[in-house]
């Protein structure tokens, strides 16, 4: 598959099927990151769409010395907060302070049960136990694991300097490692 | 032994969710629908400009004719026919005599309307080739 900056250069060309390249290979990403956070799926596929649809409009603006996908994802992100606020659910959560840093620290050197590490295998736990994280600590680890992006660019994408989003990577695994403890059935 | 953050980093790579079938063609789609929507809205603001323009011209043209008449532009252009040895020998003095006579607004007036006319059919028939393209396109698949 060609890279971004070849099909923005051919896209810019005035090549159609460069577009729909794109579209076709962030399609699944954008809408993993996105359904994690969206109340149904259509909610999802309205706001991949509409990502998109942002991208092309904004596409003159876009800097082709940077990484397209940051960019993409900074619009899914922003496009995902647009549609929360009208629906008036909040960005973060009460377990979040305003900067986004989980209020209850669990700790680290608690030992993680047999259990957990075989609910680890389960797609479906996985999926729960995300949804169990609270909205920033959950986004750092979807755009770092499913949609490979490196600390620096999700600091781009979250507009926050880049020690923050080591910090709530560190704080959001031991967050779900507590999640996994707290589900595992407890040993008599 | 694998470090918990291998773990989970797996974990959560591994529980991905497909997308519904088809979304990224219905999203391609869609951009596409919109791309051609824009594209007609932007061809009709351009082709009533392009008729204003037109309408401009044919205004500036008149008022042009008029003024040239009352000028003597013609007149002095005239003896280009009538004494061309004399233009030649004083050519200095007749391209300014004849500069000097012209009406400067409304010669300005014709230019700017005549350039404004092909800049927004120009404009206009861009937009509605993206129109006529964009109903032909079909999509490709790259899945």
């Amino acid at each position: 598959m060609d890279s971004d900056e070849s099909l923005v250069r051919a896209y810019r060309k005035g090549d159609q099927t460069a577009l729909e390249a794109l579209v076709y290979k962030y399609t699944r990403h954008l809408y993993n990151f996105v359904r994690q956070y969206a109340r149904a799926g259509q909610d999802a596929e309205d706001i991949v769409q509409e990502t998109f649809i942002k991208a092309w409009k904004h596409f003159g603006k876009f800097d082709a010395t940077k990484s397209f996908k940051t960019w993409l994802f900074t619009i899914a992100r922003n496009t995902l907060i647009d549609s929360m606020r009208k629906r008036r659910e909040t960005p973060f959560s009460d377990r979040e302070n305003e900067d986004g840093d989980l209020l209850d620290i669990p700790d680290d050197r608690a030992e993680l049960p047999e259990e957990a590490f075989a609910a680890l295998e389960e797609k479906e736990s996985v999926r729960r136990a995300l949804l169990a994280l609270p909205p920033r600590a959950r986004e750092v680890l979807l755009l770092y694991y499913q949609n490979d992006l490196n600390f620096r660019e999700i600091a781009e994408v979250t507009r926050e300097p880049i020690d923050t989003v080591k910090s709530r990577h560190r704080r959001a695994l031991q967050a779900l490692k507590k999640v996994f403890a707290d589900r595992a059935p407890k040993e008599g | 032994m694998e470090h918990f953050e291998d773990i989970v980093g797996k974990a959560i790579a591994g529980a991905a969710e497909e997308p519904p079938e088809g979304l990224s063609r219905r999203v391609f789609s869609a951009v596409v629908r919109r791309r051609r929507r824009a594209a007609a809205w932007k061809g009709l603001a351009f082709l009533g400009a392009s008729a204003c323009a037109a309408f401009a011209f044919a205004y500036a043209w008149r008022a042009a004719g008029a003024e040239f008449s009352s000028s003597g532009t013609f007149q002095i252009a005239s003896l280009l026919f009538s004494d061309f040895h004399a233009v030649i020998a004083n050519w200095y003095d007749f391209t300014f005599s004849v500069l000097e006579s012209l009406p400067i607004v409304p010669v300005v007036g014709v230019l700017a309307s005549v350039l404004s006319f092909i800049l927004l059919a120009y404009a206009a028939a861009v937009n509605f080739t993206t129109v006529r393209r964009t109903g032909r396109y079909r999509t490709y698949h790259y899945v």
